[in-house]
């Protein structure tokens, strides 16, 4: 009804290679593109993706009637040749699979989970990628037909929304023109399409009409989701700015917001679609690898009867008519020992070598090494960034890519079976061992807002809580009456109250002389230095829904901030930030700080951020007026006062105006 | 091995008593009608399986008030030439088969001096008649269920599908059991490899019994780790009807009151009868809701694990405050919370199904808000722990097909695990799993996601008939089930026209009332 003929449709095909480059082209352009201007950037997409049709139209047309990649290029440039674009092509699906897992794993860790062991990470998309390995390219077919339309729609929604709210870097508009890096910007495009999966990925294709359109299509409807993020990126973070993060894509999807949307962060659900086509990388990638040692295994099972069938040619000579008959009949072998011997080997011999499975797995080793070092060279990433990155994955997570290496290892000796249990069996320990690092609801405290001031030569963060949070009251829908009933006292009895904070969010009281970050002024001396009631005290104050800390660097009040609650510090739902003017006669601690927001990846860039002095607001007057929903309040401000708009920024525009 | 009826029937007698020793339940009757010399016969059957044979009214009673009648020269005669004029009779040379036509309810007829026996059909074993639908419950539509007799369901169908082409192949499955079976399809549209390799898996049955369709299920399908329901069960003779017309098969078992349809793919397992009894509007909107109840039953604890353990980012403010207020002082984590009220859930579902009638609906009552109330003001769990359990119960109950619904409950659970050990990671990844489980799972060696993936076969797409259900002038072709070359159902009405059952011939009435065939 349905042969199982290892085949997929045009259509497949072309889900099949959209889903592969769609998370790869996201995060590795910007990485390769950095620094170049907007110009050349959109110069090299172009370029690179024209330059890579080509060469793409270049293969379908030498190998697009070929069944065996390998028959054809032993008969165009010899065995030894074609041994070596085969292990070439092992050890490119090599790295592959190891940096694909590696952004997985770096981008969980990152994003999602920071205290899980990158290991740890790494483990669940190997499993996943090895259970759609041990299937056929049937089933990469289908994955990808059915996942992509949805796959794709998603991605341009939301980079349609991030276009939306994109923030020119000033100056960025003089920087246009293409420079003299097209060309080496064009290749690094090129390259990072890759071309190896088409060898054999074409030969699995059903039907071969406009097969070079096909794969134009599939690399346009790649590079433009990528191409849009990518220069969404550019102008909101500057070329040069891009260089901060990590992976800026991610990051200035942070910035996407819905109006009266019900969901915050988008960046999460960017990052899902991203994890989901980089599984389907590393499954599609450990598949070709398997073709491809199968494939080699194969010929060099046949290298080996032939070396076997050489060296016996001298005793044959000795042995009787009567006993190569006898020979002749029990294996099956009609023919004189000389057309054996010249090389080609019967159909029988070739099925008998399938079965055998006596080639030892270190002479794959070995010629992998060498043939990876050789191809790393001749076509891999060129720019020293992507080169750095690919460096760091290989070499700082060593678990990773050893782990990686064992199960190829045992997926080349085993049937397809051993590697699905293999997998398993894997991602359950990888699990057990993981623990469970959830952190309830509960066991989080959510400051609302932050204000940044300098009083002297002191730095000082006040921390503003939500109206519950401070006073500490917890107890779900029955506790209501209770909260309003302490609402009015808190006006009244604010000693009181911080009694009972105490005493609930069992704060440690250590007395600390000095703390890391001051100067050793210690004491109980207050001033009321601007008219605000702070005390220079080192321990952290509280003042109705604010708490005020302080120190001389960021670092030191950072400490006491971990050190004032025994709850997790949770800053994703920050609304705003004010930010003393004086902070700038401060450069570096101003750098600091606004290096702080823009890699905290629970900071979104549309965080607002106030100037304290221009915008005449401070967090204890906005604690007067909101009635304890502080962020609400300053958010509220931003939203529906005009002069408040032209006065505040957001953490993306201002991180780009610094960084870009 | 065959046991040859003599032609004494005294032979017979003695093997016959030889054979049903013990069987109080099998009546061996002696008769002696002709006249003037009396024949010797003998009568054997079910006591509760055969109507009273005395009864004028009955076959058997008019059979043996004829032979009483007739002289002893006629009765061979009339017996070997069917003269009785019975409608429902066969004749046997082998005892085998005679004690097997006898076994499966019929009586079954020895003459002296005649080497055959003659099987004469009753009434057949007592059983519950057409009854109401009651787990496939429709607004519109037929009422009428599947009994437990093969042979009144083959007859429910071909109520139906009144055409020749509807074929019933019975079949004998058991080796103790004997159970009856039955292949009902369109012999024109179904494909004939399918037909051959079902034909095949029940040969090839080797089993003590089979005591309900259940059993032939899991045999007759390759082996495979896979919760989903390769085969589609229905208790409804228009779903079934509906199937056998897109050129599926629809298996029979006695005494099992469900059909089984082959192959099956998600697609179908998520549609209901009266989806289309009427417009496509509102058929689109109610499959849309059950993908979403899909999507709820197998993601909903699991998200809510993900987003308030690892990513509350994703909520507002005020509601994840007030989720953090409503979890304060619960003692168990959120991954345990989640697990004790699901496996709660389920007990209570297993003893509301066991329970009888009325104290079963209580069950439900008792459970869900006393208990769970109980739980909640007991502080043993939040309060959104409940209603997001609830709403995966909804979900899973909206499912049409009761084994998918199954089967989504069990993969809940691995769901849960991975997102509550690793947030959304686990989520992506869980959902990836699935989808790959998916695209590898097939049916009779049909993908089980068509016609969302290989959309288009033989030319012709499916996508009009997914989760959106096109117009009825739209689904102008039966889904890629059929048979190539026959798969167009409609045409556009542009005179008196009607199918022959092939889409390459279209009878023409033309305004003469003369008939032409053309293509």
């Amino acid at each position: 009804m349905f042969s199982h003929n290892q085949k997929i449709s045009p259509r497949q095909m072309k889900s099949f290679l959209i889903l592969d480059w769609l998370a790869r082209l996201c995060l590795m352009l910007p990485v390769c593109l950095a620094g170049r201007s907007l110009g050349t950037m959109v110069g090299c997409l172009a370029a690179g993706f024209l330059f890579w049709v080509i060469f793409a139209g270049l293969i379908v047309r030498v190998s697009e009637d070929e069944h065996d990649f390998f028959e054809l290029l032993s008969r165009r440039i010899g065995t030894v040749g074609a041994w070596l674009v085969y292990i070439a092509g092992l050890f490119y699906f090599l790295v592959y699979t190891t940096v694909c897992i590696n952004l997985c794993a770096n981008l969980a860790s990152v994003y999602l989970l920071p205290e899980v062991p990158l290991p740890v990470l790494a483990a669940l998309p190997l499993a996943a990628g090895l259970y759609l390995a041990a299937g056929t390219v049937e089933i990469q077919g289908r994955l990808s037909e059915l996942t992509v339309p949805v796959v794709l729609v998603l991605f341009l929604f939301m980079a349609a929304l991030d276009a939306a709210g994109m923030n020119l870097v000033p100056g960025v508009e003089h920087r246009l023109l293409p420079d003299e890096r097209l060309a080496a910007g064009s290749y690094e495009v090129f390259a990072c399409m890759g071309g190896m999966f088409l060898p054999v990925l074409l030969p699995c294709l059903s039907a071969k009409r406009n097969t070079v359109g096909l794969l134009r299509r599939a690399a346009a409807w790649s590079i433009l989701p990528a191409g849009i993020l990518l220069f969404i990126t550019a102008s909101s973070f500057g070329t040069a700015g891009m260089f901060q993060f990590e992976f800026p894509t991610v990051r200035v999807m942070s910035n996407v917001t819905v109006p009266g949307g019900f969901i915050q962060r988008w960046d999460v659900f960017f990052l899902m679609l991203l994890l989901f086509s980089l599984a389907f990388s590393v499954g599609s990638s450990l598949w070709a690898l398997n073709e491809v040692t199968g494939r080699l295994w194969q010929e060099a099972a046949g290298l080996k009867w032939k070396i076997m069938l050489e060296t016996g040619e001298k005793k044959w000579q000795t042995v009787s008519e009567t006993e190569k008959q006898k020979w002749w009949e029990r294996e099956g072998i009609a023919g004189g020992w000389q057309e054996e011997l010249a090389g080609e080997l019967t159909e029988f011999q070739k099925e008998r070598i399938s079965a055998d499975d006596n080639l030892p797995a270190v002479l794959w080793v070995i010629r992998g090494l060498i043939i990876f070092v050789i191809f790393w060279g001749a076509a891999g990433f060129r720019s020293p960034e992507a080169a750095i990155n690919y460096y760091r994955a290989f070499n700082l997570y060593l678990l990773t890519p050893f782990m990686i290496f064992v199960y190829i290892l045992l997926y080349f000796r085993g049937c397809r079976r051993k590697t699905k249990k293999a997998g398993m069996l894997f991602g359950i320990l990888c699990i057990l061992l993981t623990g469970c690092t959830a952190r309830e609801l509960e066991d989080r405290i959510f400051p609302m807002a932050l204000e940044l001031r300098m009083e002297g030569e002191q730095l000082v963060m006040i921390y503003a809580w939500n109206g519950e949070e401070a006073s500490g009251s917890g107890g779900g829908g029955k506790g209501q009456e209770e909260e309003e009933t302490e609402e009015k006292e808190k006006t009244e009895g604010k000693e009181q109250t911080q009694e009972m904070e105490d005493s609930k969010k069992g704060k440690r009281k250590e007395e600390k002389t000095t703390d890391s970050g001051t100067d050793g002024q210690g004491g109980n001396e207050t001033e009321t230095g601007d008219g605000t009631g702070f005390s220079l005290q080192a321990e952290p104050v509280e003042q109705g829904n604010l708490t005020i800390f302080r120190g001389s660097t960021l670092s030191g009040i950072q400490q006491q901030v971990e050190e004032y609650s025994d709850r997790y510090m949770d800053y994703s739902h920050v609304k705003a930030v004010i930010l003393d003017e004086t902070l700038e006669e401060y450069p570096e601690l101003e750098r600091e700080v606004y290096e702080w927001f823009a890699r905290e990846p629970a900071f979104a860039a549309s965080l607002i951020i106030y100037p304290a002095q221009e915008s005449g607001l401070s967090l204890v007057q906005a604690d007067e007026r909101s009635d304890g929903k502080i962020g609400d309040y300053l958010e509220n401000l931003y939203e529906n006062n005009r002069k408040l708009q032209e006065i505040a920024v957001t953490l993306g525009k201002k991180t780009s105006d610094l960084f870009g | 091995m065959e046991d040859r009826i003599s032609e004494r029937l005294s032979e017979n007698e003695a093997r016959i008593r030889r054979l049903c020793r013990g069987c109080d339940d099998i009546i061996i009757r002696k008769m002696a009608p002709g006249m003037p010399e009396p024949v010797d016969c003998l009568i054997v059957y079910i006591e509760s399986a055969v109507s009273n044979m005395m009864l004028e009214d009955s076959v058997i009673g008019k059979l043996l008030n004829h032979l009483w009648e007739l002289p002893a020269r006629d009765i061979r005669r009339v017996i070997s030439e069917n003269g009785a004029g019975i409608s429902d009779s066969s004749e046997f040379t082998s005892l085998e088969e005679a004690m097997d036509a006898m076994l499966a309810g019929n009586a079954v007829f020895f003459l002296d001096g005649y080497g055959k026996a003659l099987k004469i059909s009753s009434q057949g074993y007592p059983g519950l008649g057409v009854s109401k639908a009651e787990s496939e419950k429709v607004l519109r539509g037929s009422r009428e269920a599947f009994s437990e007799s093969v042979k009144l369901n083959t007859a429910l169908i071909r109520k139906r599908i009144r055409s020749t082409g509807l074929k019933v192949e019975e079949n004998s499955v058991g080796l103790r059991s004997n159970t009856v079976t039955a292949l009902v399809y369109m012999e024109d549209l179904v494909r004939p490899e399918l037909l051959e390799r079902i034909r095949q898996e029940l040969q090839n049955i080797c089993i003590d019994a089979v005591p309900d369709s259940g059993i032939l299920e899991q045999l007759t399908e390759r082996f495979s780790w896979t919760p989903f329901p390769r085969f589609q069960t229905t208790e409804r003779p228009d779903q079934a009807s509906m199937a056998i017309l897109e050129g599926r098969i629809a298996l029979l078992s006695d005494n099992s009151p469900v059909a089984l349809l082959l192959p099956t793919t998600l697609n179908t397992l998520m549609k209901t009868g009266d989806d289309y009894y009427g417009g496509f509007e509102i058929a689109s909107l109610l499959r849309c809701i059950r993908y979403l109840a899909l999507f709820l039953a197998f993601s909903m604890p699991g998200l809510y694990l993900a987003v308030t353990g690892f990513h509350p980012q994703l909520l507002p403010t005020a509601l994840a405050l007030s989720l953090a207020e409503a979890r304060a002082g619960v003692p168990f984590p959120g991954l345990v919370e989640i697990l004790f009220l699901e496996i709660s859930f389920e007990l209570l579902r297993e003893a509301g199904i066991r329970m009888p009638g009325a104290i079963g609906n209580t069950i439900g009552i008792v459970g869900g808000l006393i208990i769970g109330q109980a739980a909640v003001s007991a502080n043993l769990l939040s309060p959104v722990v409940v209603i997001v359990t609830a709403l995966t119960a909804l979900g899973s109950f909206s499912i049409p097909n009761e084994e998918l619904s199954e089967a989504i409950r069990l993969l809940k659970y691995g769901m849960i695990v991975l997102c509550g050990i690793l947030g959304i990671y686990g989520f992506v990844f869980g959902w990836f799993l699935l989808l790959i489980h998916l695209c590898r799972l097939e049916s009779f060696d049909i993908p089980y996601l068509m016609p969302y993936v290989a959309s288009s076969r033989d030319g012709i797409s499916a996508v009009t008939d997914g989760i959106l259900r096109g117009p009825l002038q739209k689904l102008a072709f039966r889904p890629v089930f059929t048979r190539p070359g026959a798969r167009r159902r409609y045409r556009k009405n542009t005179g008196q026209k009607a199918y022959s059952g092939s889409d390459s011939k279209v009878r023409t009435h033309s305004e003469n009332g003369k008939t032409d065939s053309r293509k």
